[in-house]
C-alpha cells in the first residue's frame, strides 16, 4: 500500500502553492502528522499545526483525489465526525492519529421496472 | 391624632359643665326666650284646632320642673339667631302657643354623664333629680388629676360609647338565655401569689430564688426548642402524606394519560406545521438550521429538505435522529429500552477487507459511551447498501439478531459479521468469552413494508423508533408522510419525543 506523502501549510494561500514534502510522524517543530484512510484510496499523511483548521487538509485532499468537499465526510478513531471549522486540537487529534473519510449515503430502494 | 384631639375637646367641654365649674352665665339678650321650633308636621297639627283644650302657659316654676332638657332647649332657642326670632315674631298668635312635652323616653348618655363615670364619681345622672346640675356651695367637688389609664378610658368611652339599653319594644320576644358571669379574680390572685411564693422568698432586703435563674432560662429556652420541633414534626408529617399521595397519583395516573400505542402518533401544531413547511420550503439551502454539538452533525437546509416527499433520507439525516433517541432515552430511562445506536458508517468501516475489528475497535469504550454493550437490551446498526437503507437488530435481551428490511429481503451476512462482531467485542473489553454465533438469526416476520421506490430511510428509522419503545411495528406506508413531518420537527427542535 503506498503512502502520499502531503504538508499542509499555516498560511492561507490556494491549493496550488502547497508543497508535498515527505512528511514522517513528529517531523517538524510544532507539526502533528494526521493520516487520511480511504476505502477506495491510499492513505496519505498530513503534515499539520495543531491550531489550523482541517478545512486544509479536507479541501487538499479532496482536490487531489479529485472529490467534491460537500459529499464526503471525515471521522476520527472514536466515530465522531470532523467538521470541516475544527482545528486537530479541538477534535482531539494527536500526532499519529488516523481520520477516516467516509463518502455520503443516501438511499431510498427505487423499485425498478423490468 | 384627630380622634385624639376630638376626644381632649370634648373633654375640656364636658368639664365645663362639671358641677364643680361654675355655670357660665347666659348672654345677656333683649329677645324673647322661645319654645324651640317645632317640625312641619307638628307645626301643621298646631295649627289645627287640638281635640283637647290646650293646657295653660306654664309658669316659671312649672318650665324649671320639666328638667333638664326643657331647660337645655330653652337655652339652645335662647341663644338662636336672629332668624329665629323674626320667624316667631312674624307667625300669628294662634301659632305661638306652646305645645305639649313629648313623652319620656331613653336618651342616649351624654358628656357630663361618661365623664362621671369615667371618673367613678357615681352612676349616671337620673332625668328625675336635675339638681346635680347645680353646684353645691357646702360641698365643692373638683376633678381628681388625671392619670394615662383613666385617659385612655376617657378616651374609649367617648369613641366607643355604651350601647343603648333594650327598647320595650322587644319585651315580647323569646326569652333570652341569662349568662351569669362567675368572678375567679380571686382565685387567680391566689395561684399568682402561691407562684411568687415558691419562686422567692425574701430574707432581710434579699431576693433568694428557690429555681436558679440558670434553670428558669433553660426551661424557657426548653420550651421555644419544643415549640419549633413540634412544629418541625408536623411539616414532616405533612411532607410524609403529600409524598404517599404523590405516590399514589403516579400510580393512577398513566392510566389517564395518553396511551404508549398513541404517542408515535401526536398530532402536529399548527405552529409546528408552519416551522417545518417553512424549513422544508425555504429558499437559501445553505443556511445552517441545527447544529447538533455532541455529535458534530450539521443540518443545513439542504440536507433537511431530503425529508420532502419522495426524497431520499441521507445519511446526516438519519444519524442526527440516531443522536436524538439516545438522548431520549437517557432523559427518560424508564419509559424506553436501554439501547446503542451505531451510526451509519459503522457497518461500512467494520466490513472493510472482509472484517476489520480493529478499525472500530475504539467506537465503543466505556469512556466514550458510559456503559459497556452488553448492559443494552438491543443495539441497532443501520446498513446501507448502495441505494437502500436496512436495519440490523443485536437483541442482547432474547439472545437473537434480527434483520429488517422495508423490501421484504433478508441478510444473513450481515448479521454472521454482528455475531462476530459481539463476539469481539465482548472479548476485548470485559475478556469474557460469549458464544453469540450460535445466537438464532431470523428476519423479522410481518413487516411493514414500503410501497414506493423512496421510503426505505424514514422505515428503518420507525423500525428503530418503534423496537426501543419496546412496541410493535403497528404503522404502515400510510404513516409515511406523517412520519417525515415529525421528524423534521424533531430535528428542528434537537429533542426527540
Amino acid at each position: 500500500m503506498s503512502s502520499t506523502p502531503a504538508a499542509a501549510d499555516t498560511a492561507e494561500t490556494d491549493q496550488a502553492d502547497l508543497k508535498l514534502v515527505k512528511a514522517e510522524p513528529g517531523t517538524g517543530p510544532g507539526l502533528i502528522t494526521i493520516t487520511v484512510t480511504s476505502q477506495t484510496f491510499a492513505d496519505v499523511y498530513f503534515a499539520i499545526k495543531p491550531r489550523v483548521k482541517l478545512r486544509r487538509v479536507m479541501d487538499l485532499y479532496c482536490g487531489k483525489h479529485s472529490l467534491d468537499p460537500k459529499t464526503v465526510k471525515f471521522i476520527d478513531d472514536d466515530g465522531r465526525f470532523v467538521r470541516s471549522e475544527q482545528t486537530p486540537e479541538e477534535v482531539g487529534l494527536q500526532d499519529g492519529s488516523t481520520i477516516s473519510l467516509a463518502i455520503d449515503q443516501q438511499g431510498g430502494a427505487c423499485i425498478c421496472e423490468n | 391624632m384627630g380622634a385624639l384631639t376630638d376626644s381632649r375637646k370634648r373633654l375640656s367641654a364636658d368639664h365645663r359643665l362639671l358641677p364643680s365649674f361654675p355655670p357660665s352665665p347666659p348672654p345677656p339678650s333683649k329677645k324673647p326666650k322661645l319654645a324651640p321650633l317645632p317640625s312641619s308636621s307638628s307645626l301643621a297639627d298646631a295649627s289645627s284646632p287640638p281635640p283637647s283644650p290646650p293646657p295653660p302657659h306654664p309658669s316659671s316654676s312649672s318650665a324649671a320642673a320639666q328638667g333638664p332638657s326643657s331647660s337645655y332647649s330653652a337655652a339652645a332657642a335662647a341663644g338662636a339667631g336672629g332668624a329665629s326670632t323674626s320667624y316667631a315674631s312674624s307667625l300669628p298668635p294662634s301659632r305661638l302657643r306652646r305645645l305639649p312635652p313629648p313623652p319620656p323616653h331613653p336618651r342616649p348618655i351624654h358628656g357630663p354623664q361618661r365623664v362621671l363615670r369615667a371618673f367613678r364619681l357615681g352612676s349616671a345622672l337620673s332625668r328625675s333629680n336635675p339638681s346635680c346640675f347645680t353646684p353645691s356651695p357646702s360641698s365643692p367637688q373638683h376633678p381628681r388629676s388625671l392619670g394615662l389609664e383613666q385617659y385612655v378610658e376617657l378616651v374609649d368611652s367617648v369613641a366607643h360609647p355604651p350601647p343603648l339599653p333594650p327598647s320595650p319594644s322587644t319585651a315580647d320576644a323569646p326569652s333570652r338565655v341569662e349568662v351569669i358571669a362567675v368572678d375567679d379574680a380571686e382565685e387567680r390572685k391566689d395561684d399568682e401569689e402561691a407562684r411568687e411564693e415558691e419562686e422567692e422568698e425574701v430574707k432581710g432586703s434579699v431576693v433568694v430564688r428557690r429555681v436558679p435563674l440558670y434553670k428558669e432560662l433553660y426551661e424557657a429556652s426548653s420550651r421555644r426548642r419544643d415549640a419549633k420541633l413540634r412544629t418541625l414534626e408536623f411539616e414532616v408529617r405533612l411532607a410524609e402524606k403529600g409524598r404517599l399521595g404523590l405516590e399514589q397519583l403516579a400510580d393512577v395516573l398513566p392510566r389517564f394519560g395518553p396511551r404508549k400505542e398513541d404517542e408515535p402518533f401526536v398530532p402536529f401544531t399548527d405552529e409546528d406545521e408552519d416551522s417545518v413547511d417553512h424549513a422544508l420550503g425555504g429558499r437559501n439551502r445553505r443556511e445552517r438550521l441545527v447544529v447538533h454539538e455532541s455529535s458534530n452533525i450539521v443540518i443545513t437546509r439542504e440536507t433537511l429538505q431530503c425529508l420532502n416527499e419522495t426524497e431520499w433520507l441521507n445519511d446526516e439525516v438519519i444519524n442526527l435522529y440516531l443522536e436524538l433517541l439516545k438522548e431520549r432515552e437517557l432523559r427518560e430511562p424508564n419509559k424506553f429500552l436501554k439501547c446503542h445506536f451505531f451510526n451509519t458508517f459503522f457497518y461500512k468501516k467494520l466490513i472493510t477487507g472482509g472484517y476489520d475489528y480493529k478499525s472500530v475497535r475504539r467506537w465503543t469504550t466505556k469512556r466514550k459511551l458510559g456503559y459497556s454493550l452488553l448492559e443494552c437490551d438491543k443495539i441497532f446498526v443501520p446498513i446501507h447498501k448502495e441505494v437502500h437503507w436496512c436495519l440490523a437488530v443485536i437483541n442482547i435481551r432474547d439472545k437473537k439478531f434480527q434483520f429488517l428490511d422495508s423490501l421484504g429481503s433478508m441478510d444473513m451476512k450481515a448479521l454472521r459479521t454482528l455475531a462476530r462482531y459481539l463476539v469481539d467485542e465482548v472479548k476485548d473489553k470485559s475478556g469474557q468469552h460469549i458464544d453469540a454465533l450460535s445466537w438464532k438469526q431470523e428476519g423479522v416476520k410481518n413487516l411493514p413494508l414500503q410501497e414506493n421506490g423512496w421510503d426505505c430511510g424514514m422505515f428503518m428509522l420507525k423500525y428503530i423508533d418503534f423496537y426501543s419503545r419496546d412496541m410493535g411495528l403497528t404503522f404502515g406506508q400510510k404513516h409515511m408522510h406523517y412520519f417525515r413531518k415529525r421528524t423534521a420537527k424533531e430535528i428542528l427542535n434537537l429533542r426527540a419525543e
